[in-house]
């Protein structure tokens, strides 16, 4: 039963095969088309591609009488100020998430954030603003299935900060903890932290950071763990 | 029967293992030594931009070493509302304006520009440059035209170094810049 539907289907097939050898035109010889390479570098999709302007999400201002909006100012008046608010946005208790639309009021529409690659991704990630927030939110979501508090806070430990005329740089130590008041981080790192001013305010253009290893590696050095 | 069965089979093991060797799933660009180190990433940075009167930066050098989305932003324009963010091939466009201006009204568009100091942070894989710099249209010019400081934000894949961003910002008589920045 099995052999002879196998042979009818054989049949079938070269039949097929001859009755394309006599009427297609010769074709090349086949081969699997190949697949792009794949860039070592994974871009968050919200990133607009290259060729649309960076500046396609421009943020909604909120009326001047707000209070809301005068907090947001007050964010951003200075290096201080917004560098303390990055901390405080991205910080947040176990039934909470961080206070987003404080963090983005901080960052250029096109503003970046780079985490470190973590052992077993397979590509570094580039995120903007969005990016951030959507992992963000899966990390705090795989925390608490696995059982884990999904509070966090953040806070910095030191800062070097180099500044000229609208520019500022600031690598800035952070320890992270589960409670604020947990004698001990359980992660520790540095952020290099971007800023532009445009006369108005201050902005953030892009954070990069990395960790001190679970293994003991890569430790903080001593200059920058001074206050 | 089992013959043409088991040639099936052999033509189709032959078939995925073809198809195994002849399609790369992941397969990274080649290796560009500019990426290779903090040094070499920031020379080719300088030396990608520079160019003679009637040429153009090396395109292809620098969006070698800048991340796919790695961003330039420029000083903003006294009649800006807003900051300017580039990536290179938006840079690029900047500078052939630039240039067609220059052109326009007799001047020279050739540019060379130089490190002359740098304060660098570096923690694991990821490093920040304040690295001060001259424009001069010839190398050999007694004096540059323009100087200021880039801010540099490097990354560090695994594998290479990428320029993350640039941020910039220009001597002027109100804001020169610092003694600790011209430094060697």
């Amino acid at each position: 039963m099995g052999s002879r539907a196998l042979v009818a289907t054989c049949e079938i097939l070269f039949a097929a095969s001859a009755y394309g050898q006599f009427s297609a035109p010769t074709r090349p010889p086949y081969a699997p088309v190949p697949a792009p390479p794949v860039h070592p570098v994974f871009i968050s999709p919200s990133i607009p591609p290259p060729g649309e302007p960076f500046e396609r999400r421009t943020p909604t201002p909120l009326a001047p009488g707000n209070p809301q909006a005068r907090g947001l100012q007050s964010d951003v008046a200075s290096v201080d100020a917004i560098i303390a608010a990055l901390y405080e946005s991205v910080s947040h208790g176990p039934e909470y998430e961080p206070s987003w639309s404080r963090m983005r009021n901080l960052f250029l529409p096109a503003g970046r954030l780079i985490p470190p690659k973590s052992p077993d991704a397979d590509r570094f990630t580039v995120l903007d603003f969005d990016g951030f927030r959507d992992l963000f939110t899966k990390g705090t979501e795989a925390a608490k299935q696995r059982g884990q508090s999904g509070a966090f806070f953040e806070r910095e430990a030191a800062r070097t900060l180099d500044c000229f005329g609208n520019v500022c740089q600031a690598f800035s130590t952070y320890e992270s903890r589960r409670a604020p008041s947990d004698p001990k981080p359980f992660a520790r790192g540095i952020n290099s932290i971007q800023l532009v001013n445009d006369g108005r305010r201050w902005w953030i253009a892009s954070v990069a950071w990395d960790t001190e290893r679970p293994d003991g590696s890569n430790p903080i050095p001593a200059e920058y763990q001074k206050k | 029967m089992r013959k043409v069965l088991s040639a099936a089979v052999l033509l189709f093991a032959a078939f995925a293992a073809a198809a195994q060797t002849s399609v790369p799933r992941s397969a990274a660009p080649p290796a560009n030594p500019d990426g290779a180190s903090v040094d070499a990433i920031l020379a080719a940075l300088y030396d990608s931009v520079s160019h003679p009167d009637g040429a153009e930066p090396n395109w292809t050098k620098m969006r070698g070493i800048f991340l796919p989305v790695g961003m330039l932003i420029p000083p903003k324009r006294a009649n800006q509302d807003m900051f300017t963010v580039l990536d290179v091939d938006g840079f690029r466009d900047r500078v052939r304006e630039g240039a067609a201006n220059l052109k326009k009204e007799g001047k020279t568009s050739a540019f060379f520009e130089k490190e002359v100091a740098r304060k660098l942070d570096c923690f694991g894989n990821v490093c920040q440059a304040f690295s001060t710099y001259e424009g001069r249209h010839a190398p050999a010019d007694e004096k540059p035209f323009v100087s200021g400081i880039n801010s540099i934000q490097l990354v560090n894949d695994g594998q290479r170094w990428w320029v993350a961003s640039v941020v910039w910002d220009t001597e002027r008589p109100n804001n020169p810049i610092p003694a600790e920045y011209q430094k060697k």
